[in-house]
C-alpha cells in the first residue's frame, strides 16, 4: 500500500496526459477517461479499507530520510476524501457525458477534470506545507480554465476575478511558507508540528497561522473571503460547479482541519474566538444571501456558504466532538450539494432555464425530477432521517456540550432561516406558476443525479454508521503523535 | 544584507497593491506579477543565514560553520515557485487578451457597465 497510493497523483496526471493527446478521438476519449475514474474509485475504496484499522501509509518521496524528503501521508482522514473526491468527479463525469450538447463538447474537458483531480487528490495526500501549496496551484489552474470555459462575457468577468483572488491567497501562502521557515526551518507537516510544539505559540507563529487561515478561508469560501463562490458557482458549467461545491471547496477546509489539528494547535486555540465569529457571519450570509435570489444555482450556492459555515464552526471549536461532527458534515455536504446542482442541471436541460420564476410547477412537468429535488431540499433544510438533520445536529450538538452557548444558539437561529429558505424555494420550484415546455434528459444525467442523491438517504438512514467512522477520523486527528511517529519510524 | 530584501519586499508589495487596485485590467495583472515576486523574495530572504556565503563546501573539507552558509533549500523551493507564477502569470494575460477582444476595452468599470 504504502508503494501504490501515490497512484492517486500519477494516475490522473497520466490519463489527463493521455486524453490530451487523443483529443481528437472523443469517443476513446470519453472511455478512457471513465474507466481510469472507475479505477481511481477503487483505488480510494482500497485505500480506505486499508486505513480502517488505523493505519497511516506513509511514502518518502526519493526515499530521503524523514525530514528531507517530501512525504506522501495517508491517514483515515485523507482516504475518506479521497473516495469522495474521486465518486463525486465520476458522477459528474458521467453528467456532462449526457448535459453537454455536441455545440458545448471541448476537446480540453476531459483532460483538464483529470488535471483538476490530481490537483485536489494530491492536496489531500501531500504532508509538506510547500508540496500543498504547488498542489493547490495545480487544482487552481485545471478550475480557472474550466470555470471560463466557454469565454462568454459572463464567464471571462467572473474567471478573472476569481483566478485575481486566488492569486493573492497563493502569494500570501508563499509568504506564511517562508515565515515558518525562516522560525523553524522546515516544511514537513509532522516536523512543523514538533518543532513549533517545542517553540509555543509566540506572536510570530500566530500571525502565521493567521495569515494560513486567510489563504485556506479563500478557497473554503469563509466570511470575509467567500464573495467569489455565488458567482463561480451559478456561471461555470454545471458540473465543474457541482465538482466546486462538493469537492473543491472541502480542500479547503481540509487544509483547515490539518492546521488546526497537526500544524499550530496552539495558536488556533488563541485565534479561536475570533474564528468562532467569523464561522457566525459565514452562516449568517450565506442564509440571508439565499433570500433576494431568483436563480436556483445562486441559491444553492449561497447556501453552500450557509453550510461551510457548520463545517467550519464544527472545526473551529477544536475539541473531538466537534471534529468528528464536521468530518460527518463534509461527507454529507459533498455528496448532496453536488447532487443538488447536478440536479439544478437537470432542470435546466429539462426547462431551458435556471430562473425559478420562470421554471415553477415542476411537481407537475417532471414529477421525477422535483422528488430527486424533494430529497435534497430537505436535507439542506435539516429535515429528519435526512443526513443534513443529522449533520446539524452532531455540530450544534458539539457546540452545546462544549458550553460555547451562545454561539451554538446563534447557529441554531440561522438553522431556522435556512429551513424557511429550502421551503419557499422548494414551494417555488415544484408549485410556482411558470410556463414552457419541458424537454427530455438523457438517462445518464438521472442515473448521476439520482446516485449522488441516494447517500443523502443512505447516510441519513445510516447516520449511525457514518458517525461511528467521522469519530474514528477525529479521534485519529486529534493526535498528532501517531501521524508524527508514523513519519519518524520510516525516516 | 538582510535589511535590503526587507526593503525591496515592503517596496514591492507597495507597488503590487497599488497597480491591483487599478481600474485597467493589464495593471492588475502587473499588480499580481508584482506581489508573486514579492513572496518569491520573501522566501529567499527566510534562508538567509549570517553573513550569506555561498552554501559549497570548499575542497579542502575540514569542520564547517553551518550558520556563516546560506539555506539552499528556499531557493529550491522559489524555483518552482517562479515557475507556477509564470504560468499563472501568462494565462492571466490570456484572459485579459480575450476580455479585451470581446468588450474592446480593459477598463473594469466600462466592462461592468457593459455587461449591465
Amino acid at each position: 500500500m504504502n508503494a501504490i497510493f501515490p497512484l492517486f497523483v500519477v494516475l490522473p496526471l497520466a490519463t489527463g496526459t493521455f486524453l490530451f493527446l487523443v483529443r481528437k478521438n472523443r469517443a476513446l476519449q470519453e472511455s478512457v477517461s471513465m474507466l481510469a475514474l472507475l479505477v481511481n474509485l477503487i483505488l480510494a475504496g482500497i485505500l480506505l479499507s486499508a486505513t480502517a484499522d488505523g493505519t497511516i501509509f506513509v511514502h518518502r518521496m526519493g526515499l530521503w530520510p524523514f525530514p528531507y524528503a517530501i512525504v506522501l501521508a495517508a491517514d483515515r482522514l485523507t482516504a475518506t476524501l479521497l473516495c469522495l473526491s474521486s465518486s463525486i468527479v465520476g458522477a459528474c463525469a458521467v453528467f456532462a457525458g449526457s448535459y453537454l450538447t455536441d455545440a458545448q463538447r471541448k476537446e480540453a474537458f476531459h483532460p483538464l477534470l483529470h488535471f483538476l483531480l490530481m490537483g485536489m487528490q494530491g492536496c489531500f495526500i501531500t504532508s509538506d506545507l510547500f508540496n500543498l501549496f504547488v498542489f493547490f496551484e495545480v487544482m487552481l489552474m485545471a478550475t480557472y480554465a474550466l470555470l471560463g470555459f466557454y469565454y462568454n462575457l459572463d464567464q471571462l468577468e467572473m474567471a478573472f476575478k476569481y483566478t485575481c483572488m486566488n492569486l493573492i491567497a497563493s502569494a500570501l501562502f508563499l509568504l506564511g511558507v517562508a515565515l515558518l521557515y525562516a522560525q523553524v526551518g522546515t516544511v514537513n507537516m509532522a516536523d512543523l508540528a514538533v518543532k513549533i510544539k517545542l517553540l509555543g505559540p509566540t506572536p510570530l507563529i500566530v500571525v502565521t497561522a493567521l495569515i494560513f487561515v486567510f489563504v485556506f478561508s479563500v478557497k473554503a469560501a469563509i466570511f470575509p473571503m467567500h464573495l467569489w463562490l455565488p458567482s463561480a458557482h451559478s456561471i461555470s458549467p454545471t458540473p465543474i460547479s457541482a465538482i466546486l461545491a462538493g469537492v473543491l471547496v472541502k480542500v479547503g477546509i481540509y487544509s483547515i482541519i490539518r492546521c488546526a489539528t497537526l500544524i499550530f494547535p496552539a495558536a488556533f486555540l488563541i485565534l479561536q474566538p475570533g474564528l468562532i465569529l467569523l464561522c457566525l457571519l459565514t452562516i449568517a450570509m450565506g442564509a440571508l444571501g439565499t433570500l433576494p435570489q431568483t436563480s436556483l444555482k445562486r441559491i444553492l450556492a449561497y447556501s453552500t456558504i450557509n453550510q461551510l459555515g457548520y463545517i467550519a464552526f464544527g472545526i473551529a471549536l477544536l475539541s473531538q466532538a466537534g471534529l468528528a461532527a464536521a468530518v460527518f458534515y463534509i461527507v454529507g455536504h459533498a455528496y448532496l450539494k453536488s447532487a443538488m446542482l447536478l440536479g439544478a442541471g437537470l432542470n435546466q436541460k429539462l426547462t431551458g432555464t435556471v430562473d425559478l420564476e420562470e421554471m415553477g410547477g415542476m411537481m407537475g412537468k417532471a414529477p421525477f425530477a422535483s422528488l430527486l429535488m424533494l430529497v435534497g431540499f430537505l436535507s439542506l433544510a435539516g429535515f429528519p432521517p435526512f443526513t443534513g438533520f443529522f449533520a446539524k445536529l452532531f455540530v450544534l450538538q458539539a457546540g452545546f456540550s462544549q458550553g460555547a452557548i451562545l454561539a451554538t444558539g446563534i447557529a441554531l437561529g440561522f438553522g431556522v432561516i435556512s429551513l424557511y429558505y429550502n421551503f419557499t424555494t422548494y414551494q417555488r420550484y415544484a408549485w410556482g406558476t411558470g410556463g414552457g415546455e419541458v424537454g427530455a434528459a438523457g438517462a445518464g444525467i438521472y442515473g448521476s443525479v439520482a446516485f449522488l442523491s441516494a447517500f443523502a438517504v443512505i447516510f441519513g438512514l445510516g447516520a449511525y454508521w457514518l458517525f461511528e467512522w467521522a469519530q474514528l477520523v477525529a479521534a485519529q486527528i486529534t493526535k498528532p503523535e501517531l501521524y508524527i511517529s508514523a513519519m519518524r519510524d520510516l525516516g | 544584507m538582510l535589511w535590503i530584501l526587507a526593503m525591496i519586499i515592503g517596496a514591492l508589495v507597495t507597488v503590487a497593491s497599488y497597480l491591483i487596485m487599478q481600474r485597467r485590467i493589464i495593471q492588475v495583472v502587473l499588480g499580481m506579477a508584482v506581489l508573486s515576486h514579492a513572496a518569491n523574495l520573501m522566501i529567499v530572504a527566510s534562508g538567509w543565514v549570517g553573513d550569506g556565503k555561498a552554501p559549497i563546501v570548499p575542497k579542502t573539507g575540514g569542520p564547517l560553520d553551518p550558520f556563516a552558509y546560506v539555506d539552499p533549500l528556499p531557493q529550491a523551493m522559489v524555483l518552482t515557485a517562479i515557475v507556477i507564477s509564470l504560468a499563472v502569470t501568462a494565462f492571466l494575460l490570456v484572459l485579459a487578451f480575450f476580455t479585451y477582444k470581446k468588450f474592446g476595452t480593459d477598463d473594469i468599470d466600462e466592462i461592468r457597465r457593459l455587461k449591465g
